[in-house]
């Protein structure tokens, strides 16, 4: 019966998320569109030969279909109130600046890495991961900035000018050939015939970046964003380089106390291992960047516009409805880490989420998913596969919840999932994540019926939202074990 | 069934960068065993694991090698680059907690034992040219870098220095346990008599803050099965002989030493092994019972244990489940460690074997009548024991820990020698289903690891796991035992040992050209 309503629920949301869905893959459409038309737009540069030219053309082709490998992918979002939000700020900034092709187009990828790209043509990906640590829509506007400016000034396309120049250079050619002929030295011969371009080209990088920081700097004072607000975007670029995470109390955070043997768990972390740390090598460290240092940016930037140089005088403000922001970023984080296979990833910011939004029940929702594909896994000594593996050089936040996944039991797993989906019975709504808890539970008390009418409802469902490789993993262990026919992976 | 191998298993250059994110490493065209990759162990707990890598060819006679540490999440840690010469292989290495030392080999310069600090800067070298390496440590390497056995003769000294066991040149063969210091200076070495007229071997057991420990053993000529066995107790700081004691007499009887540990908050050292009648031949009879001696750091001897095989030991058989002793039919027990943990309880891991008549050998002889290879005997390889003993030195319990039995046939003419010898010979070959033993003494914890045939899971018993993990922990003293399913996705795959409580699961997929590599908890 209950299988039922669920099902009804699913059809009823499945009609609203297929017109969102519609409405994102037409907008993906239309710049993959605008992409084959550049792609068969290739103007031959004048001052390169013919050869030249003709590998030029290989690599803006290779670019753009990497961009379309990028835009088929199911990590694209470009609809919802989030990317509405951002997109507002990108127009802001192409209306005030007339000079920027006005055609150009922000597109969300999303990943939770800290980043922002474009590839040289009209269109500037920005990651999910950014967007969760930046505050306001001026340090918004200026990573968008930066990244139009990237494209004004065709600091792409420049660099694979300089690419071709160089893979056409005949004399370096000669001397690669040289060096490979000869049995000995060859990895240093190359390093030495290399690595100055190497260095050349990181510098003309870094160049790169400090011309798009002043032109980005231009077009947000013409779009009207606060500069000084702006600037203090560097503050979270600088706590990211570093790995500096504020404190995250995962026992208050998810009422671990109620578990003290759990709680527990979380005190025993040690951030090396046996080995302890190295020394790096920190005077290479500037030469072979591609990106100045944070500081230093910052600096220029201020100094351009006679501004106070300590970054720490800067207080990064909230936007008001910072909070309704963050928690929509947040949810597609999530749903994203979770497709990406990542159950460290979907813990850690399922936990940051319950922290930030303890009345919003999709935080539990997917904690429960979570934690019940980890009991699962690790019954199976397979959880390693979905896991990250503790690494000092990430951010200690991070770090601890590595490690506390790490000693987690299975046991200790469904105990916490039975404790959060006192959360989840009470939503009103259903989604794929329910089902999966739902799945998880029928298989465990073994009402395979159950379990049979709930998969036919709902797998497609948890196919379209892509985490269907949990439910993979579920039924070639119930198709081995149980020997359920309608499991069986042989039949499509 | 696939077969496991806890080797070391390089993959190709191109994936070297990839342990630390990553759990893929892509790009694997093939992959070989080899001594290129290994552990680094420090006071036997696994910290950290290591690469060693041509670079490219210097000049005809040298070559550059990287070396990349990994600490125990695989996590890139240090690389650094040095030159030896061509056709080096990477034997050893050890930490002490502020350096590493290095054997390398080269099959015409000889060994190298090399020093590095932390930050990858080489702080000494102590070189021995082949000509004055002994033959029998160019066998030993031989034989290691044929076989998936892992090399240990170098074990930390305190955390100054290393200390190292070897074969001299002596009018018959001898050996030296060799000191260096964090520069590869040589420290103090000891040395067997070098008018010794019998071949003596030495195995490094324990080293501690004042004494080292090893097993000595001597006899006449390599055709003789006349071997007596010592324990040698050094002074750890200067070399100076404290004690050799002799484990028994032809006359007495003799005495196997199977580990010696020292204790320096007690001031004692304990011997385990096996004790055996007047007369009787170590690698042929089987032993009359197990024994525990225990003796002061100056080596005197405080209290000695026998515990027979018949009488002691059988009352604890006595007691096992019905359903047990079914199985207990009389086998040899082959050791594999000795465990002693916070509490003064004494653990002797072994496995049971017995040589037997093997009907796929018979059946092959009368298929392929002369031509065929195959010795008509078998050993069969049947479950594991556990000997526990208090700290008054009074065994407790004797547990037989089931796991399905495997039966590894002999090569023609192998099933002349004796159970023992047989044992030793199984253990060369990789047959025994003990894997390896996971130490983390400080926290008083020890995981036992052994693949069982049996791989069926509890749960479900028609259900099989690919592989079948069975883990003896002994946590606080206190021993318990289960059997973990490890599931794989690809057909080729293989396990080694991890970090304390862990185990590292690798599989390869030929079509993905990749690695995908995990680690898994043993326990919860």
């Amino acid at each position: 019966m209950k299988s039922v309503f669920f099902f009804f629920l699913i059809l009823s949301n499945w009609s609203w998320s297929q017109d969102s869905l519609a409405s994102n893959d037409l907008k993906i459409s239309a710049i993959k569109n605008q992409l084959l038309a550049e792609k068969n737009q290739f103007i031959s540069n004048p001052s390169l030969s013919k050869k030249q030219n003709n590998l030029l053309q290989e690599k803006h082709e290779q670019k753009i279909d990497k961009e379309l490998t990028l835009l088929n992918s199911s990590l694209i979002l470009m609809e919802g109130s989030m990317f509405e939000k951002v997109n507002g700020a990108f127009q802001q900034i192409l209306k005030a600046n007339p000079s920027i092709p006005q055609n150009t187009q922000l597109v969300i990828y999303k990943s939770t890495v800290f980043n922002a790209f474009t590839m040289g043509d009209h269109i500037v990906f920005v990651h999910l991961g950014l967007l969760y640590s930046l505050k306001n829509d001026s340090e918004i506007a200026l990573v968008l900035a930066h990244e139009i400016a990237h494209n004004t000034l065709k600091h792409v396309e420049k660099s694979m000018i300089e690419s071709v120049k160089y893979e056409t250079n005949d004399s370096i050619k000669k001397e690669i050939k040289t060096i490979l002929k000869d049995e000995y030295g060859r990895s240093s011969a190359l390093n030495e015939l290399l690595v100055p371009r190497l260095l050349e080209s990181r510098e003309v990088s870094r160049n790169h970046e400090f011309s798009a920081d002043s032109l980005g700097l231009i077009y947000i004072k013409n779009a009207q964003f606060n500069i000084p607000t702006a600037l203090s975007m560097f503050e979270a670029m600088e706590d990211h380089t570093h790995n500096w995470s504020e404190p995250f109390d995962l026992v208050s955070c998810l009422k671990l106390d109620k578990f003290p043997n759990i709680a527990q768990k979380t005190t025993e972390y040690a951030a090396e291992g046996s080995l302890g740390s190295f020394e790096e090598d920190e005077d290479a460290k500037p030469y072979l960047a591609t990106h100045p240092y944070d500081r230093d940016r910052f600096v220029r930037l201020a100094k351009m516009e006679k501004l106070d140089t300590l970054l720490e005088h800067y207080n990064r403000q909230e936007n008001e409805t910072r909070n309704t922001e963050l928690q929509l970023i947040s949810k597609e984080i999530l749903k994203t880490s979770l497709q990406k296979q990542n159950l460290t990833l979907t813990f850690y910011y399922a936990s940051k989420h319950i922290e930030h939004f303890p009345e919003d029940d999709f935080g539990y929702e997917i904690l429960t998913t979570t934690l019940k594909s980890i009991a699962f896994l690790k019954e199976r000594r397979t959880v390693g596969k979905f896991i990250m593996r503790q690494n000092p050089k990430q951010a200690e936040d991070l770090d601890r919840v590595c490690a506390f996944i790490y000693s987690l039991s299975p046991m200790d797993c469904q105990n916490l999932a039975k404790e959060y989906s006192k959360q989840v019975v009470n939503n009103s709504t259903s989604s794929p994540y329910v089902s999966i808890i739902q799945l998880f539970e029928f298989m465990e008390t073994k009402k395979f019926d159950n379990f049979e009418a709930l998969w036919l409802s709902t797998k497609k469902d948890i196919q379209k939202n892509n985490i269907y490789w949990i439910l993979k993993e579920v039924e070639n262990h119930l198709y081995a074990t149980e020997r359920l026919k309608f499991l069986n992976p042989n039949i499509k | 069934m696939n077969k496991i191998k806890l080797t070391s298993l390089l993959v190709l250059m191109s994936i070297f960068s990839v342990f630390a994110q990553n759990k893929s490493v892509a790009n694997v065209l093939n992959f070989k065993s080899t001594k290129d990759a290994g552990e680094i162990i420090e006071n036997n707990k696994l910290v950290g694991y290591y690469i060693f890598y041509l670079k490219e060819k210097v000049d005809k006679k040298t070559s550059a090698y990287e070396v990349e540490i990994y600490d125990d999440n695989y996590n890139v840690t240090k690389n650094f680059e040095i030159i030896r010469p061509k056709n080096t292989v990477l034997l050893e290495m050890v930490y002490n907690g502020n350096a590493f030392m290095i054997h390398f080999y080269d099959s015409k310069t000889g060994y190298e034992f090399a020093t590095f600090d932390r930050t990858g800067k080489a702080t000494g070298s102590k070189k021995i040219a082949t000509d004055d390496i002994s033959r029998w440590d160019l066998a030993r390497v031989q034989q290691n870098l044929a076989s998936s056995t892992e090399n240990v003769n170098i074990f930390p000294n305190g955390k100054d220095g290393f200390v190292r066991s070897t074969f001299t040149k002596n009018k018959k063969t001898g050996y030296e346990v060799v000191a260096y210091d964090n520069n590869a200076k040589e420290l103090w070495k000891y040395s067997s008599k070098e008018t010794s007229e019998l071949l003596e071997f030495v195995e490094i057991n324990d080293v501690s803050a004042n004494v080292l420990s090893a097993t000595v053993s001597k006899k006449k000529n390599m055709m003789t099965r006349d071997v007596t066995m010592y324990c040698l107790l050094l002074d750890s700081k200067t070399g100076k002989l404290i004690k050799e004691m002799q484990l028994g007499s032809n006359e007495t009887g003799l005495r196997s030493l199977l580990k010696s540990f020292v204790n320096e908050e007690s001031g004692s050292i304990y011997l385990v092994g096996e004790y055996y009648k007047p007369k009787d031949d170590i690698l042929k009879d089987k032993s009359m019972g197990l024994y525990l001696q225990e003796f002061s750091l100056s080596g005197k001897e405080l209290n000695k244990k026998e515990y027979k095989w018949k009488g002691d030991i059988d009352k604890f058989k006595n007691e096992m489940d019905p359903e047990d002793k079914k199985g207990d039919r009389p086998f040899y027990v082959f050791f594999h460690d000795v465990v002693i943990s916070k509490s003064g309880h004494i653990f002797m891991i072994g496995e049971q074997f017995i040589k037997q008549i093997s009907a796929g050998g018979v059946a092959m002889k009368v298929i392929a009548g002369s031509n065929s290879n195959v010795s008509t005997l078998e050993i069969r390889v049947a479950n594991m024991v556990v000997i526990e003993f208090d700290e008054n030195k009074s065994m407790v319990d004797f547990k037989l820990v089931k796991k399905k039995g495997t039966s590894v046939l002999l090569p023609e003419g192998m099933g002349y020698y004796g159970t023992t010898t047989l044992g030793y010979y199984v253990k060369s070959q990789g047959d025994f289903d003990y894997s390896f033993t996971s130490s983390d003494k400080e926290k008083d914890n020890f995981e036992i690891v052994y693949i069982d045939a049996d791989r069926k899971t509890e749960k479900k018993a028609t259900t099989k796991a690919d592989v079948m993990v069975g883990v003896i922990s002994i946590k606080g003293g206190k021993l318990s035992q289960t059997r973990v399913p490890i599931n794989c996705t690809s057909n080729r795959w293989w396990l080694q040992p991890a970090k304390p409580g862990y185990i590292s699961v690798s599989e390869y997929f030929r079509k993905e050209k990749k690695i995908d590599m995990r680690l898994e908890q043993l326990t919860y």
